[in-house]
């Protein structure tokens, strides 16, 4: 094993982003990025390679002491474990593709690839991160440059947008923060670890608090966690902020956002609220899924059912990210005490929110390459794209229907797991979820019809773009468009390379 | 019985006294002006010196001068920050006290003097003692806030004269009902063996009278009107010194007061909710300011209530005083950054309105992003000492009890968000173009890149001072 490869992989895409201080030459500063991204994928590729799935448990661990103060106590603790192996997988994946899809980004170069390390750097930390402090510091650094993505280089009405983003997040952080706080006022709680690693003598607060009588009930920190999350997921009916960060942000911020910082709220669902209140005293996870089921349920369906109202494409692909997300949430639910009757649907939730990421991650990057091409995303004024840009309109039908959940891409996996994991326990919201997929044909074939095929709609006096001008992305436009479709076809066909990894992750969460 | 080689312990506070009366005479048979900052700064420096020495080889509390004075770590290192941050106000503040004040040498001799009954104000161990250094430490400070110049000055000068000696009263007023009740005014031999109504009157009007003193709402009023019309160094002393002076006497008495078992159930209510008043009309009233000094002024309202949150765990468990020590300090090193660099932009803009920052990153980048990390760490955004303080204060309330106030206080610090970013949006988002009116001096940036680096350090690892602060809390 390789001493501090964790920490090296988070702080390096930050370290470049100092670098690029130095440098002035825009083609430089595009390189450097691309490079710094390529090599922290390379990082995250070669911990996700070499993680022992034989040995389990969590490796590639960091430990340093870092807050020893009597009023609050917290080290810093990374590593990676079955669970979060292929989610910095899936960021470094996805933050190559966001550098790679912003080269021809002209405002202000340096600042928006500086911004973008940086939020590679938070969201590699919250997946690693093993102290809950330390967790949240990252949580909650991922803001600044978010708020300045979305604020300078968006469109439309960006700052209404970034505000709206960063306010809705820091209200969900409020309430993570009191609940952090909360969790330690208890004499029992002595670290702020979030798992118990035997290896290296520390106990993690799910052994710490269980059994115990906290000093703040333990409903009541679950549930603070719990709305931090759903801000994050987002979950109905805390997603308003979401359509409007997804539309006005750039495309690789919309990747970036849609694939992996909402990965971080289900990430922080399974790690802690499903982790730490297994055991406690007077309220554990497993008797209140009825409440989570059905705020999962109502997700999906009103989440499909605005996304068919749409006629602005990213708008859509934001909505249509409510609905997807509710499936994690409603795998999520579907758990009880055993083990094996919970496989099914958590590991599918686990799954959900891999290939969610990448899916939308393909959807939001075609999206950017028709709106660089046509200037509108409104689906009336767009049709028979196929024609003239058929490699664009070939990824956007692939991401449309690995949406939708055709077999042989990776949403039909998730989305079949979950439900076959949630029926056993939940029948109704099973079958009420899945009309969830129906309307996700209605609205995918529906969108792809009218933007893709059928005729050109744009008015003869409207000079919004020259249909007959149009021209196909560039080699180097879908290079990560093709990226970012092996993985989905690749878990289509073979989806045992991240479910035994989830597995893992999973079985060592539910003890 | 009192022996000359007491005097041993208040080195540091001799050394400022006569270093004050130098620059006040070296005014007569000079006219170089770089000679008056100069003696200024190095007599500063000697006394930093001889406290850090001092901190270093500590052996011992020693109560001095008939028990109304105590020499402890605590006082070292309360005494340490504010002589350094008070040396970086001169130093960075050259230029302006140069060029815009008109009796430079009264300036600094009487900022030093104030400094000295700052020191004092931390020794004290006696209400005596405590009332004539609070004295000495803001009487100063009225006429400094006269020397401005702008059309307020005044007006600000007059209306702190008159709320300062107000709260004076109510303050004495307190020690009276205190000293009625346990029939001693030296904090030693003060034990609150029960509850008497008496005691809770008496030391709420004490606590009325410090809370004068540290902008707490609802007697902050002299806070905007008073940074408006003052000189900028005063203001930045203002709120940094003053409040690391006020915060560290708040730590003594309350921790001293309340070393007994006994719960003072009303009393906490009572302070939680001038707490928790004074962060929401902090913040409340920042958002509709429109000039910069008055923002920074109501969002120096809702730091102290956020600091009052330690003092309130304060009264249940003696060691939550280290978070509001922790928090003062990393406020005062934030503030200083944050007016350095204003006073910078105000320079470079000639006007203290929001709307002069507009587009102010395009133009000058680096205190653009000094200023970024000043209103980043105020905010209590993570890796910086404001996001680190929150945590300490809000995790002392929350181990104590007082969750409520915690959230509060979170809940708080969210809408703070709203003008903060507010101000970055102004900096760094905005297409308009600044208007630059003149020009400034490199000083301000250089001492406020300074504070910066010890924002970001103290954010990511505050064990560099926390344990050392544990520590000097314990021996109180």
């Amino acid at each position: 094993m390789i001493n501090y490869l964790v920490t090296i992989t988070i702080f390096f895409p930050a370290l470049t982003a100092i670098f690029l201080l130095l440098l002035n030459d825009k083609n430089k500063i595009v390189f450097t990025s691309i490079f710094s991204s390529v090599i922290t994928f390379v990082f995250s590729l070669f911990l996700f390679l070499t993680y022992d799935k034989n040995l389990g448990g969590i490796q590639y661990i960091d430990h340093f002491k870092w807050i020893d103060s009597i009023n609050i106590k917290s080290s810093y603790l990374v590593g990676i474990d079955g669970f979060s192996a292929p989610l910095v997988l899936l960021t470094g994946l996805l933050s190559l593709v966001a550098c790679m899809a912003s080269w021809r980004i002209e405002k202000r170069v340096k600042e928006y690839f500086i911004w973008i390390l940086l939020l590679e750097t938070s969201v590699l930390g919250v997946f690693t991160s093993l102290d809950l402090l330390l967790f949240f510091v990252f949580f909650e650094f991922e803001l600044i440059p978010m708020y300045m993505l979305i604020s300078i280089w968006g469109s439309g009405r960006k700052e209404y947008s970034a505000t709206k983003f960063v306010i809705f997040t820091l209200a969900g952080g409020a309430f993570m923060l009191i609940a952090i706080l909360a969790l330690f006022s208890s004499a029992s709680v002595t670290n702020l670890s979030m798992v118990s690693i035997p290896e290296i003598g520390i106990l993690g607060i799910p052994e710490l608090i269980a059994g115990q009588k906290l000093v703040i009930p333990a409903s009541i920190i679950f549930i603070f966690f719990f709305i931090a999350f759903a801000v994050k997921l987002p979950l109905w009916p805390l997603h308003n902020w979401l359509p409007d960060a997804h539309t006005d942000a750039p495309t690789a911020v919309s990747i970036m956002l849609a694939g992996v910082l909402l990965k971080m709220a289900g990430y922080g669902l399974f790690r802690i609220n499903l982790g730490f209140f297994q055991e406690t005293l007077g309220f554990q996870i497993f008797d209140y899924t009825n409440l989570l089921v059905l705020l999962g349920t109502i997700s999906i369906i009103y989440g499909a059912i605005v996304t068919l109202r749409q006629t602005d494409l990213k708008r859509l692909i934001a909505y249509s990210s409510i609905s997807h997300m509710g499936y994690v949430l409603l795998g999520f639910s579907a758990m009880t005490n055993d083990q094996n009757y919970s496989y099914y649907s958590l590991n599918g939730s686990a799954m959900q929110m891999f290939t969610h990421g990448t899916i939308t991650g393909l959807s939001f990057l075609t999206v950017g390459l028709i709106y660089d091409r046509t200037h509108t995303r409104d689906i009336n004024k767009l049709g028979a794209l196929t024609r003239k840009m058929p490699m664009v309109a070939l990824f956007f039908m692939i991401s449309g229907l690995a949406s939708l959940g055709l077999p042989g891409f990776s949403g039909f996996v998730s989305e079949i797991m979950i439900f076959l994991g949630t029926y056993k326990i939940f029948p109704v919201y099973t079958i009420i979820s899945a009309f969830g997929v129906v309307l996700a044909a209605a609205y995918i074939l529906w969108m792809t019809q009218r933007a893709l095929f059928g005729e050109n709609k744009l008015k003869s006096d409207d000079k919004t773009y020259d249909f007959n001008s149009l021209k196909d992305a560039s080699m180097f436009d879908l290079l990560p468009a093709f990226i970012i479709t092996i993985p989905i076809i690749l878990i289509g066909i073979w989806p045992n390379i991240f479910i035994d990894f989830f597995d893992l992750g999973i079985k060592e969460i539910i003890r | 019985m009192m022996e000359y080689s007491e005097l041993i312990y208040i080195l540091s506070p001799i050394i400022l006294v006569f270093t004050s009366l130098f620059v006040l005479m070296i005014d007569f048979f000079t006219s170089r002006k770089s000679i008056i900052l100069f003696s200024a700064l190095t007599g500063l420096v000697i006394s930093a010196m001889v406290s850090i020495l001092q901190f270093i080889s500590f052996e011992a509390n020693q109560s001095i001068f008939f028990d109304t004075l105590v020499f402890d770590k605590f006082y070292l290192f309360s005494a340490i920050s504010l002589i350094l941050i008070t040396s970086a106000i001169l130093l960075a503040f050259y230029d302006y006290i140069v060029n815009q004040i008109s009796f430079r040498s009264e300036f600094i001799s009487l900022l030093l003097l104030s400094l000295v009954g700052s020191l004092f104000v931390i020794m004290a161990t006696d209400f005596i003692t405590i009332y004539l250094s609070l004295e000495l430490s803001s009487l100063p400070i009225i006429a400094l806030i006269a020397f401005g110049r702008g059309k307020f000055s005044l007006e600000a000068a007059f209306k702190y004269l008159i709320l300062a000696s107000f709260s004076t009263g109510i303050f004495l007023t307190g020690v009276v009902y205190i000293y009625g009740v346990t029939g001693s005014l030296s904090l030693n031999n003060i034990i609150l063996s029960e509850i008497n109504p008496a005691i809770i009157l008496g030391l709420v009007f004490l606590f009325i009278g410090l809370a004068f003193k540290l902008s707490i709402a609802p007697w902050h009023m002299w806070t905007p009107d008073t940074y408006q019309g003052s000189p900028m160094p005063i203001v930045t002393y203002l709120s940094t010194g003053s409040k690391v002076a006020g915060f560290a006497l708040s730590i003594r008495i309350f921790s001293e007061i309340f070393s007994s078992n006994i719960s003072f159930t009303n009393l906490i209510i009572f302070l939680s909710i001038i707490s928790f008043a004074s962060m929401t009309v902090g913040n409340l009233g920042a958002i509709l300011q429109k000039d910069l000094k008055r923002l920074f002024a109501y969002s120096t309202v809702a730091h102290a209530g956020y600091m009052l949150v330690g003092i309130i765990a304060l009264i249940s468990t003696k060691s939550s005083g280290s978070t509001t020590l922790f928090y003062v300090v990393g406020y005062a090193v934030t503030n200083l950054s944050v007016f350095l660099s204003l006073q910078h932009i105000i320079n470079l803009s000639k006007s203290t309105s929001i709307e002069s920052l507009n587009g102010l990153f395009k133009s000058h980048p680096l205190v653009s992003i000094i200023f970024a990390f000043g209103i980043l760490s105020l905010l209590g955004i993570p890796a910086t000492v404001g996001f680190m303080g929150k945590v300490l204060v809000f995790s002392a309330a929350v181990n104590n009890g007082l969750i409520i106030l915690a959230i509060a206080g979170v809940i708080n610090s969210f809408i703070s968000a709203y003008y903060y970013l507010g101000l970055l949006r102004n900096i760094f988002v905005s297409s308009e173009k600044f208007v630059q009116k003149g020009n400034s001096n490199n000083t301000y940036t250089l001492v406020a890149f300074i504070s910066t680096i010890l924002v970001l350090v103290l954010g990511v690892y505050p064990d560099l001072i926390l344990s050392s602060i544990d520590n000097v809390i314990a021996e109180l």
